[in-house]
């Protein structure tokens, strides 16, 4: 190793700027800082770059934005239910044809990706093999969803947690889920399940029904919302 | 304002600071810089930065009192940031198959990989690894996705991670055998065809 050469990565070095080192390790680093000059260099470049943040970028906004939502957290317990109410009214005037329906309390949307932006996938379209895909998710609270395919060859896809064996965690906030998927080459007609639950809840009963064929919300657990769509691709 | 007035300082319309927002200010002091070059070397884009700092920030006041916060602030803090950032990287991210074996390395193998210029330490070569492996971690746990980034994309050892994260090497070595094992299913699916 060269004189030049650093021996101590940044995130060890953010550590120690921050004061987040045990004392064995911090004496350990300061005997390497001790011998090198351009650790010593980047420790000063550090330290003088987040007192320019600090004051580029003061506590303040952030402080006001967290204050802002704190009355939020004291509101009466009542209060609660309006939103609750709200989505209730939503799902019974949504139109059933809607293949997009909201049933329960989950919706799933298709968006292919075209350029730098997307296209909402219309009912009865037609994709084709590379088409990308973007799955939004909308549910009435947050918790935990699950995106699943079954393609025109029977074979069953978890696409959102790739490939997982549990449901990953959902935020009703951010309906978009940041899966992208490119799809195959096999042709046929696919369904896309979209699971949704307060809690946490495994796939492996799903992939299991979607591999016989069966319908996922004839065998869903309680508290799991299942929602469908179908498409082409040729 | 008279040295007899009880309005808070500031002005009228000051509102007094609660204990949770003086610990907020206090803990952005100390740990918002390093969290916010944390989101920029991950996002390489200046205001998605500064929004995962931000939202870093609010999602640590979520977890306190919690068991998640038995860590140290420093981790946590870390962590959320990583798997933020990451998160903004896998909306944008195609796979390109940078990221090599996901092989994990015995001590020795380590000790020699210091020695040597490690991989994925230029600009762009960087940037579609950290891709790749965006798309990898898909679903999993903050601490996972942290310890993979490190590893797999930063060319830490073993040891620098559990160093970083203030976890024991042995709890970092388990935690990339499981994850490379569930990653290379992936990757297949990611590239058919390719070689993991």
């Amino acid at each position: 190793m060269s004189a030049g050469e650093r021996r101590i990565k940044d995130a060890l070095l953010e550590r120690y700027l921050s004061d987040a080192l045990a004392p064995e390790a911090r004496g350990q680093l300061e005997s390497v800082l001790a011998e090198s000059a351009p650790d010593r260099a980047r420790l000063e470049e550090l330290r003088a770059d987040s007192a320019a943040f600090l004051v580029q970028h003061p506590p303040g906004p952030l402080v006001a934005r967290y204050e802002a939502a704190e009355p939020a957290r004291r509101r009466p317990w009542w209060l609660l239910l309006v939103p609750a109410l709200a989505a209730s009214v939503l799902v019974g005037v949504w139109p059933r044809e809607n293949p997009y329906t909201v049933k329960g309390t989950v919706s799933l949307v298709l968006h292919r990706k075209a350029g730098d932006g997307s296209a909402r996938v219309e009912p009865g379209a037609t994709l084709a093999p590379g088409d990308v895909l973007q799955f939004e998710v909308k549910a009435a609270e947050d918790g935990y969803v699950a995106v699943l395919s079954r393609d025109g060859q029977g074979t069953v896809t978890v696409y959102h947690p790739f490939g997982g064996t549990e449901a990953a965690r959902y935020q009703a906030t951010r309906p978009m889920l940041p899966a992208a998927i490119e799809l195959d080459e096999v042709r046929g007609h696919e369904e896309v399940y979209a699971l949704h639950s307060r809690e946490p809840f495994a796939l492996d009963w799903a992939v299991a029904a979607l591999t016989e064929g069966k319908r996922l919300d004839a065998v869903a657990p309680r508290g799991v919302a299942v929602e469908h769509v179908g498409f082409d691709k040729r | 304002m008279s040295p007899e007035s009880t309005a808070p300082r500031g002005g009228p319309t000051a509102r007094a600071a609660s204990p949770a927002s003086d610990d907020l200010t206090a803990l952005y002091r100390r740990f918002g810089p390093a969290v916010h070059r944390r989101a920029l070397s991950l996002t390489r884009d200046a205001e998605e930065a500064l929004d995962v700092t931000q939202d870093t920030f609010l999602a640590y006041m979520k977890v306190r009192g919690t068991p998640r916060d038995e860590a140290s602030p420093f981790t946590v803090l870390y962590q959320i940031a990583t798997y933020r950032a990451v998160d903004r990287v896998r909306r944008r991210a195609r796979w390109s198959g940078s990221l090599g074996p996901l092989s994990v390395e015995d001590e020795d193998a380590e000790d020699r990989r210091q020695e040597a210029a490690t991989s994925h330490t230029g600009g762009l070569e960087r940037v579609e690894a950290l891709q790749d492996l965006a798309l990898l971690t898909q679903g999993e746990d903050e601490d996972v996705l942290t310890v993979a980034v490190l590893y797999f994309v930063e060319g830490h050892t073993t040891e620098e991670v559990a160093q970083v994260l203030d976890m024991s090497r042995k709890t970092v070595s388990r935690m990339l055998a499981r994850f490379a094992e569930r990653a290379q299913k992936r990757s297949l699916r990611l590239s058919p065809g390719a070689t993991p």
